[in-house]
């Protein structure tokens, strides 16, 4: 096993400086100048000072050749540097840190909210397989993956002042400043993540469940006399939940990176509203940062989902 | 000091002339509150603000989010009152030399920084400097550089006094950029990255905490040099989008809130039936459709744009793509005190005729005059930027009515200004003008004159040229008018730009607010977000 890790993080190397160049390369290759953008800030007509132009790219070392700004900045990463925004001129780890923790709660509350509810959801309608309650589970989750996250969430919006005065609180209180009021804002957006999440894991456990419960083995636990809980707990639900995990696991990938449309609606101050702003700015380093956290993020969840296969199953070996 | 005062009688009569015209809200007037009561202490004032703010380098902002958070941690030589009328704020007192060639301001002493150190006149000097591009490590501001064209230097006289030198004698725009929120002083030797992080002012609030993205929090500034003031006991900056802003204030969870864009009809109904109060108001920004004179295109003949400055139906799009929430105007929007149009006077003149007929006539016959009876094919451009790109579309579908066949190409929105202003690669395109102060200064050599440095068309005409610097030396406000009206011809018949619309700005909040408001028309919305005078009533 200890072998298998290692292996896996030593390849994880290329696919992440793979991703390094590339990030760093879409992000020259696009239009903008972020100096001329920060002189300009929202008035694109203001007039620029050359001297101040000249000085300020000077500043941010955007004179410096391409590869020179790459070396730099992958030097930077192996002191544990990424460098500072070129737009706040914070660094770029303490802003990534300051946001990480909202974009993971509100990451595992959706997890768990699809897990919780997806997972027993799906087990059910397997079981009932062709009944009105399977048919009427497939129906909502059909509805659920139909409904974009960003209309539901409009909806929560609209519906709540439109009809009852209410709107989710606004600026973000985090856990450790009161529970409730954390709770109260970050429970709709990760509601809103989660009802998708609890679609694609009821539906993946569902089909999952139905081919293993044709399996020789589950057909021979119940002729031995097991529970029918116990068939499903012990030999059917553990062997169907590999294919749930990986997507689970994807999922949850997605959600650290931050949920841009979910933070945006909800103004939450996570990640994904932080990689809108640097986007919108053209603020490099922090595009960088968010994406070198993404691919360590997805990287390391892949290899967490692996190594929970083997847990699950145990004729798997590395 | 040869200022124009304004009384209140005469300003409550000019907000009355401004709801009447009709794109007021009927609650607008209700904006210019009770006079009789009294101011309380206390509580803390919840704004919803778009985005945390860039930086807190007061002058070298531009955006209107940006200084409507900074203005609360700065304050500047002069400031504006609640009439609009240009007092005192960090200057005890000022005056013009005999000559008009100097302006003298004393300091009120015993003002302190937030960090507790002395403000100086040096600081004064040093900020001003920093406004005008002359200090190493800071660049020239987008919006108090204009004060480089009338400032020739700048001298202190002692811990208290401080010189300006002027160019010219008098120029009113001086004293109006002096009192604009941009031109808060900054603790002398403060660095951009020192800026970058926090405020360096010693204005009515001290900064307490910013959580990027969620909130920033400012406290009453304890040793604030005006008695008495700041009513507040805090302001707390809530960072919240347009469609949850609006929401948010609807329930209850702010006390105001405000954007750029405009206001839905059915929003502005729901604000209005939870009782609060809805503000709409234009003055500092006006979009044009631009001309590229510089380019060998059919819009070098001005038959061409004055067809074009026919065409297109305001009032259609005002209800279609804004909400009916436009202005019209020519250089300032209808109704603006002293330089502005009525609306009666604006519907005389081409291109705001109602029906359109006539304009549309005369549209057509000019076009073939020009040699263009068929039309012709061309390019509009637009940065990709929603509003913008419907804007543009809409124009584009209303020239076909005179055969002007526009392909509208999106150019991306970091590249916008690259393309329009320094390689004016356009052909015709909507470009923002917009205003700090109201004076004509403002806009006429910032936009107009063939130096300007914001003339994207490259429009060049000496006698305009001439006129623009006449009315800049002019002191005499009814002569500057009539200068004015003689330059607006000129535009009229060369019509190197045509005004789509006047933004009007969404401003709504709860009805226990007081004195929160920059005191439209008078000024634009650069101007008093101070909020050392607003008070809770609850």
């Amino acid at each position: 096993m200890s072998h298998y890790i290692a292996r896996r993080m030593l390849l994880m190397l290329p696919t992440i400086l793979g991703a390094t160049i590339l990030i760093f390369g879409i992000m020259r290759i696009l239009p903008g100048d972020v100096a001329l953008m920060i002189l300009q800030a929202e008035d694109p007509s203001a007039e620029v000072d050359q001297q101040a132009y000249a000085q300020l790219r000077q500043e941010l070392g955007l004179n410096k050749p391409l590869t020179v700004q790459y070396v730099a900045w992958i030097g930077g990463i192996l002191r544990g540097d990424l460098g500072n925004s070129l737009r706040t001129r914070s660094p770029v780890a303490e802003e990534i840190v300051q946001r990480l923790p909202i974009s993971l709660q509100i990451a595992l509350m959706a997890s768990c909210i699809g897990l919780l509810l997806g997972v027993p959801l799906g087990v059910l309608a397997a079981f009932r397989q062709d009944s009105w309650y399977d048919y009427g589970l497939r129906g909502i989750a059909a509805m659920g993956l139909a409904m974009p996250a960003f209309w539901i969430g409009i909806m929560i919006l609209v519906v709540g002042a439109r009809f009852f005065q209410w709107s989710p609180p606004i600026g973000y209180n985090p856990i450790w400043m009161g529970l409730g009021s954390n709770m109260a804002q970050l429970i709709w957006p990760a509601m809103v993540i989660g009802i998708a999440q609890i679609s694609i894991l009821s539906r993946m456990t569902r089909s999952s469940m139905l081919e293993v419960l044709r399996e020789d083995y589950v057909r021979t636990a119940r002729a031995k006399g097991i529970s029918e809980r116990l068939v499903v707990l012990r030999h059917a639900l553990r062997n169907a939940f590999i294919p749930v995990l990986t997507l689970a696991g994807i999922s949850l990938g997605f959600s650290l990176g931050g949920s841009v449309v979910m933070e945006t609606l909800f103004t939450i101050p996570g990640m994904g509203l932080l990689f809108i702003e640097a986007a919108r700015w053209r603020d490099y380093t922090v595009v960088q940062g968010l994406v070198l956290w993404m691919v360590l993020v997805f990287t390391f969840i892949n290899l967490l989902v692996d190594l929970a296969y083997s847990w699950l199953d145990p004729r798997i070996r590395y | 000091m040869s200022r124009q005062r304004m009384t209140r009688r005469d300003f409550l009569q000019l907000a009355t002339v401004a709801a009447a015209a009709g794109s007021l809200s009927p609650t607008a007037a209700g904006a210019a509150q009770p006079a009789a009561l009294t101011p309380k202490k206390g509580g803390v004032y919840v704004i919803g603000r778009a985005r945390t703010p860039s930086f807190f380098d007061i002058d070298f902002l531009t955006s209107v989010f940006d200084i409507q958070i900074n203005a609360v941690f700065y304050s500047g030589l002069l400031r504006l009152d609640q009439q609009g009328e240009v007092q005192n704020d960090l200057a005890a007192k000022w005056d013009w030399s005999s000559d008009g060639l100097k302006l003298n301001f004393q300091l009120v002493p015993g003002v302190r920084f937030h960090d507790g150190s002395p403000l100086t006149s040096e600081d004064v000097a040093w900020s001003l400097n920093k406004m005008m591009g002359k200090v190493q490590g800071h660049g020239k501001s987008g919006r108090m550089g204009l004060l480089a064209n009338y400032i020739t230097g700048v001298t202190t006289e002692g811990p208290l006094g401080i010189t300006l030198q002027l160019g010219q004698a008098r120029p009113p725009v001086v004293v109006k950029l002096l009192a604009t929120d941009f031109a808060g002083i900054t603790k002398k030797g403060t660095t951009r990255d020192m800026l970058a992080k926090a405020p360096a002012g010693c204005g009515p609030f001290v900064m307490k905490e910013l959580v990027k993205g969620s909130h920033l929090l400012a406290e009453r500034n304890p040793n604030y040099h005006r008695p008495g003031l700041p009513y507040l006991d805090g302001i707390k900056f809530m960072i919240v989008g347009d469609e949850a802003g609006w929401i948010a204030l609807s329930t209850g969870k702010l006390d105001m809130f405000t954007t750029a864009s405009s206001l839905r009809p059915d929003m502005r109904t729901t604000l209005e039936k939870a009782g609060m109060i809805v503000h709409l108001y234009a003055s500092d920004n006006a979009n044009y459709l631009i001309f590229n004179l510089t380019r060998d295109t059919p819009f070098k003949d001005k038959r061409v744009r004055q067809a074009v400055n026919l065409s297109f139906d305001r009032d259609a799009y005002r209800q279609a793509v804004q909400y009916g929430q436009t202005k019209l105007g020519t250089l300032w929007p209808q109704d603006t005190p002293v330089w502005g149009h009525s609306e009666a006077e604006l519907r005389k003149m081409p291109g705001f005729r109602v029906p359109k007929d006539a304009d549309l006539a005369e549209a057509k016959k000019l076009m073939a005059e020009a040699g263009h009876a068929n039309g012709f094919d061309t390019t509009m451009e637009v940065p990709n930027e929603a509003d913008m790109v419907r804007s543009t579309e809409w124009i584009a579908l209303e020239l076909r009515k005179i055969g002007i066949r526009a392909a509208v190409r999106v150019v991306p929105s970091q590249e916008w200004d690259i393309f329009l202003a320094r390689e004016k690669k356009f052909t015709f395109c909507m470009d923002s003008y917009t205003m700090v102060t109201d004076d004509p200064d403002e806009k006429i050599l910032g936009y107009l004159t063939s130096t300007a440095p914001r003339n994207n068309m490259g429009y060049s005409n000496p006698q305009f040229d001439a006129l623009a610097q006449r009315m800049s030396r002019e002191t005499d406000q009814a002569k500057r008018v009539q200068l004015i009206r003689q330059m607006e011809k000129i535009l009229d018949d060369e019509m190197p730009r045509a005004l789509v619309y006047e933004r009007v700005r969404p401003f709504a909040f709860q009805p226990y607010v007081q004195n929160t408001l920059p005191p439209f028309p008078k000024t634009t919305v650069y101007a008093r977000n101070r909020m050392d005078e607003t008070w809770l009533n609850k």
